[in-house]
């Protein structure tokens, strides 16, 4: 069957229209928060969105064995960038994520979404024989998975070490692990995280947020008099404005939308919801649903483990990035500092999207028929 | 190397985790879309009406302060709008740094160390958290002059130019090629479209192209000029305003500053305001309303009715902009739901003072180098002229800019901060009228008594001279008076004895406050419990015989010497001096002072019928010491004194001035002479207005302080002869507003020997006249002129017949409104 045949399916263009729709939600997006912050990301959110696109155009046309055959190096590659920006990164908001490379500042974070996928696809992928060994199955991926997550976490950035630790866990837990092996785990998350807690791990800032958003909307706000709120309550009051149908710009340029900072990157949703409402944010959803819904039945069609594992990993980099992001900005999650995937300002982190989708396009050239 | 998925049983295990996976990722979307529903449609109102709360907010709303008001309403001190401009250190980038200060380089008139500074303090490391906004200039040109805070107006039609680029600023090129602003040569810059003054680095351009970068320039027409002054300025408000957008780290903030039109003229009376401490902030605890950013009056009426001028303030709801029609009616129910409570401003104060008497008054002292000159009101006690000098100009210590004076060093070597008026200085003779009533109330003397003075008296060993060495022979207690004899008064001091002379000092009102509002001495009047306190060797009889002539440690205030003199030319009765008429609220309503009972002095009809005869022949009769002060218009009386004080300068001062040898002879010269008196009042029946002259290490009464007096007497009765039109107020005299420098000749009263025939009968020199405003040396001194005695008692009288006052006859000085 010719790669066009297998591509060209319902399937593949729903997701892929999706994504064009996403990209240019971002733009929209970005040229009326621009308003505001007096900013032109939207501008440079453009090249990078076409720089995704192509390079995505180039993965997906790429030899997957190549890929497979990089992906330990990769690895390795990311975790000593990851180590090397807590040493030379560029500190900007108290976290050093960044490496200045001549004009373009590169965040070595978000490239570990990527390579995390491939690494976990591959090494299941070759590993299936000896299954039986739990040191094989389980530690050894939790090891692979653990050294970027603490490495991120020192940075610090909880959002991108909880990102990675999650796309990763989806694709552990998709290759499959025996119940009781699962209950130990689950067990393990919840004694880790009171521990956590009290043992300084979890930072205060991040103390705060986890209170903030626990006492966020209560009847004790109703009686709000001053102008003394947290970001997470503005983003709250910038969505609920929005209402049934959105708001026109010129009312939302006047909103508290103004003085939120992040605005173009993590509070993006806020300034869309505010203007498109409830319909607009249905939509919305429903475009990632799309995206997620495609790769997972990429992943329940592929011919090979390898890209049923990629295919997994991307759906989860993708769902999860959103549900962690739109919840923390419709208060149903406390305040994360993680991007929404394609709409949210950043280079790295639309290029590593665009990377992934462009690996969905090359499983999909290769699918199987049923 | 790839395994395939075989129909194995790993393809149904990984197709039913495929199904787990859709639907968790089923259910997240609907828990998103749940909560979404529940905050956009369910509590979408709710929330909406937050974010209109999160436009609004609730700040302080700062009461405008009282004004201060002269007799007729003209204002002393006001409120005018002034403008800031901050720089919000918080979000100013390091590499920034040099682009912002180069660019309000362009924009304000900075110099090279300004900008250095600013570099300096804007690359101080600070906690971020702890940063607070720096401010570049509290005083921004905008719509009054910053020196003389005239009005300024818009002269100039002519753009100004910069370039968005770059930033440079640029002025209109000049048809001739010369810096319009210090008249330096222009160079040419770039390819020749611009010019550049390098003395004062401005830039000129005629073009609409930077010559620098080839960019665009902007143009604007904010040029202003000051009619008084005649400087010019650009409108800094308006050009920061245009330019904000390259400056997002700076903001121009609306400020209000307290400013003072008459300057100099009324200094001490008005204080002037300070930045509130920290400390004093700390003391007056939570419920004050007083902030670090907020000044308090500092001295003078601003600090004694700090806290009626000030009023109270309240809370603003204020409103970011922005937003759309249907909001609004949300908003007013917001804004009332919110409770603003408007600020009440402070009431204003409508002081006694006439401004024009005030400015008589400051001619008439322009030869001195210090001193105080007090007018009472003689019906009341209300305070017409307190004028102290030097002065200072209250705009410049409230923190407005000024120009540099190199001068101001030698002014503040004469206490420019102290107000006289108001401060204990040994009264010398005029005190002879206390130890006159003292000796007839208590009997010791009756008016025939006489006494015999040889120019000296012998007792306890010590000899004590009348100030006329050749004696005045035998006189009784009015001739005593009249020629301010000494001998008779040590006599007088020696019966009485020190405690009998304190007794009635203080029923005279010496020795405790007059219960002026502004703070003021309380003088001294010595018993002998105090020498037995105070002096090494305790109490000395002949101490009573200085107290009796107002000399060794007898020590008056002006203010209380002018309360003694209108209950002695009136009836007996203290009047409670006041500064303040009444206060008006906002509208204009003035709610007068209610009268204060003052307090009589317990003398007798007698006695006091005595002293006026006596005043009275000081002035006018032959042998008086202030025949000098003997004005054309109408009687007066009074009596002078001449103080021994003579006194080595103070280290530090003269530390200040070593560079300036010819300011320090001055100062070191001046501090030999006597201090001056005249106490008086017009007209001899039914006195209008009691006068006190000081002036400090100013020579003699009778030369120095007495025709002072003579022309402030003439100028109030001048004036209520000739209905005088009121003073034009909006713009200051310019002799109410010149500054208070000590004059800058050789010293009119420097030269005067320390044993002068002072309380001779003198002749006012025709000079007396002003010919030149104060901003012009004085003229020569008065008194080096003054022919022999023999002349002086066949001089003709005084030449002024003129009705016009002094000061109206002065010409305009240069630089004044046309």
């Amino acid at each position: 069957m010719s790669a066009w045949k297998s591509l060209n399916r319902p399937s593949t263009w729903l997701g892929l229209v999706s994504v064009l729709l996403l990209c240019g939600i971002a733009i929209e997006n970005l040229t009326f928060t621009d308003t505001l912050t007096g900013m032109t990301y939207h501008r440079t959110q453009t090249i990078w969105i076409v720089l995704g696109l192509m390079a995505a155009g180039v993965v997906a046309s790429m030899d997957v064995a190549f890929v497979r055959k990089l992906s330990p190096t990769l690895y390795q590659v990311v975790v000593v960038l990851l180590a090397a920006v807590l040493v030379v990164g560029r500190e900007i908001n108290y976290s050093r994520r960044w490496i200045e490379l001549g004009p373009a500042n590169i965040q070595p974070s978000e490239f570990m979404k990527l390579s995390i996928i491939l690494m976990l696809a591959d090494y299941f992928d070759r590993k299936r024989a000896n299954s039986a060994s739990l040191a094989r199955h389980l530690l050894a991926p939790v090891a692979l998975m653990m050294l970027p997550v603490v490495l991120i976490n020192l940075e610090p950035d909880l959002g991108t070490s909880l990102c990675v630790a999650l796309v990763a866990a989806s694709i552990i837990l998709y290759d499959g692990i025996h119940g009781r092996t699962l209950m130990a785990g689950l067990v393990v998350v919840m004694l880790a995280v009171p521990v956590a807690w009290e043992f300084g791990v979890i930072r205060n800032y991040q103390k705060g947020r986890v209170e903030a958003w626990l006492s966020l909307d209560e009847e004790a706000v109703a009686d709000k008099r001053s102008a003394q709120s947290s970001q997470a309550e503005q983003a709250l009051w910038a969505v609920g404005s929005g209402k049934f149908s959105g708001r026109s710009d010129g009312d939302a340029r006047s909103s508290v939308l103004r003085h939120l900072p992040f605005l173009h990157t993590d509070f993006a949703l806020a300034a869309y919801a505010e203007r498109f409402g409830l319909l607009g944010c249905f939509f919305l959803f429903g475009l990632y649903a799309a995206i997620v819904a495609w790769a997972l039945h990429l992943a329940d069609h592929a011919q090979e483990r390898f890209d049923a594992l990629v295919a997994v990993g991307v759906a989860a980099l993708i769902f999860w990035q959103f549900f962690i992001n739109a919840g923390m900005v419709i208060g149903l999650l406390p305040v994360v500092g993680l991007t929404l995937p394609l709409v949210s300002y950043g280079g790295s982190s639309s290029l590593t999207v665009l990377l992934g989708i462009g690996f969905l396009v090359n499983i999909a050239t290769r699918r199987k028929s049923r | 190397m790839s395994v395939p998925l075989g129909p194995s049983h790993d393809a149904q295990r990984f197709h039913g985790h495929n199904r787990f996976a859709l639907a968790v990722v089923v259910v997240g979307v609907m828990l998103l879309g749940a909560r979404l529903t529940l905050v956009q449609v369910v509590r979408g109102e709710r929330y909406e009406r937050f974010a209109a709360i999160e436009r609004v907010a609730k700040v302080r709303a700062q009461a405008p302060r009282g004004l201060i008001k002269g007799a007729d309403g003209t204002v002393l001190a006001r409120n005018i709008e002034s403008h800031r401009l901050e720089l919000l250190t918080n979000r100013i980038k390091p590499e920034r740094i040099p682009e912002i200060a180069k660019t309000l380089r362009s924009l304000l008139d900075m110099t090279d160390a300004e900008r250095d500074g600013l570099i300096a303090d804007l690359n101080r490391p600070v906690d971020p958290r702890k940063r607070r906004p720096l401010v570049v200039r509290r005083d921004l040109v905008s719509t009054h002059c910053p020196y003389d805070s005239s009005q300024l107006e818009l002269v100039s039609e002519t753009n100004y130019g910069f370039c968005t680029t770059c930033g440079r600023y640029y002025e209109p090129l000049p048809k001739r090629r010369a810096c319009p602003f210090d008249q330096k040569k222009l160079l040419a810059v770039g390819d020749g479209s611009g010019f550049h003054c390098a003395s004062c680095d401005r830039e000129f351009l005629d073009g609409d192209v930077c010559p620098h970068d080839h960019h665009n320039i902007a143009h604007g027409k904010h040029i202003l000029r000051c009619p008084l002054c005649r400087r010019s300025f650009n409108d800094e408000v308006a050009v920061l305003r245009a330019n904000l957008h390259r400056l997002p780290e700076a903001r121009v903030v609306a400020d209000i500053q307290r400013e003072y039109p008459y300057r100099y003229l009324a200094s001490h009376v008005l204080g002037f305001m300070g930045f509130v401490s920290r400390k004093e902030l700390e003391a007056l605890g939570q419920t004050s309303q007083l902030g670090l950013n907020d000044k308090v009056g500092r001295s003078g009426l601003e600090r004694a009715l700090d806290v009626t001028l000030r009023g109270t303030d309240g809370e603003q709801v204020l409103v970011r902009k922005g937003g759309a029609e249907e909001q609004a009616r949300d908003l007013d129910e917001l804004i009332a739901a919110m409770q603003p409570k408007p600020a009440v401003p402070g009431l204003s104060v409508r002081t006694t003072l006439d401004l024009e008497l005030q400015r008589s008054a400051k001619v008439a002292m322009k030869d001195v180098y210090s001193g105080a000159v007090v007018v009472l009101d003689a019906h009341n006690g209300q305070v017409l002229v307190m004028y102290s000098k030097p002065g200072f100009d209250p705009n410049t210590l409230s923190g407005k800019r000024t120009p540099q004076s190199r001068t101001l060093d030698e002014a503040a070597a004469y206490a420019p901060l102290m107000n006289k008026a108001v401060t204990a200085f040994p009264p010398a003779s005029v005190y002879k009228v206390v130890t006159a009533a003292a000796a007839l109330e208590e009997g010791v003397v009756r008016p025939t008594t006489t006494f015999y003075c040889g120019g000296y008296l012998e007792f306890g060993g010590r000899r004590f001279h009348c100030y006329d060495r050749k004696g005045h022979g035998e006189l009784d207690l009015h001739e005593a008076l009249r020629n301010s004899c000494d001998i008779y008064f040590y006599h007088l001091g020696d019966l009485l004895g020190l405690d009998r002379l304190e007794k009635y000092a203080l029923a005279m009102g010496f020795g405790e406050k007059t219960g002026i509002e502004i703070s003021e001495a309380v003088g001294r009047v010595p018993n002998r419990a105090w020498y037995h306190d105070h002096v090494k060797g305790g109490y000395f009889p002949g101490f009573a015989l200085s107290t009796a002539v107002g000399q060794k440690d007898v020590t008056t205030t002006p203010l209380q010497i002018a309360r003694a003199f209108v209950a002695i030319s009136t009836n007996g009765v203290l009047p409670q001096v006041s500064l303040i008429r009444g206060f008006e609220t906002p509208d204009g309503k003035l709610t007068p002072l209610p009268p204060r009972p003052g307090r009589s002095m317990g003398l007798k009809d007698a006695t006091l019928a005595f002293l006026r005869k006596s005043l009275v022949a000081v002035v006018n009769e032959e042998g008086g010491t202030a025949r000098s002060a003997r004005p054309t218009v109408v009687d007066i009386a009074g009596k002078t004194g001449t103080a021994q004080a003579a006194q080595r300068a103070r280290p530090e001062i003269l530390e200040k001035l070593k560079d300036d040898p010819v300011a320090t002879t001055r100062l070191v010269n001046w501090l030999q002479n006597d201090h001056a008196w005249f106490a008086g009042y017009a007209p001899t029946e039914n006195p209008e207005i009691v006068v006190v002259v000081f002036v400090e290490h100013g020579g003699s009464g009778g030369h120095n302080a007495a025709p002072i007096a003579k022309q402030v007497v003439e100028a109030w009765f001048a004036r209520s002869r000739v209905a005088a039109p009121p003073m034009d107020t909006r713009k200051p005299h310019p002799a109410a507003t010149a500054p208070d420098l000590p004059p800058t000749d050789a010293a009119p009263a420097a030269t005067a020997p320390l044993e002068t025939p002072a309380e001779a009968p003198a002749e006012p020199d025709p000079n007396a006249q002003p010919s030149e405003l104060l901003d012009a040396p004085p003229a020569p001194a008065p008194h080096e002129n003054v022919p022999d005695e023999g002349v002086l008692d066949e001089a003709p009288p005084p030449p002024q017949l003129a009705p016009v006052p002094a000061p109206k006859a002065a010409p305009t000085a240069p630089g004044g409104p046309p």
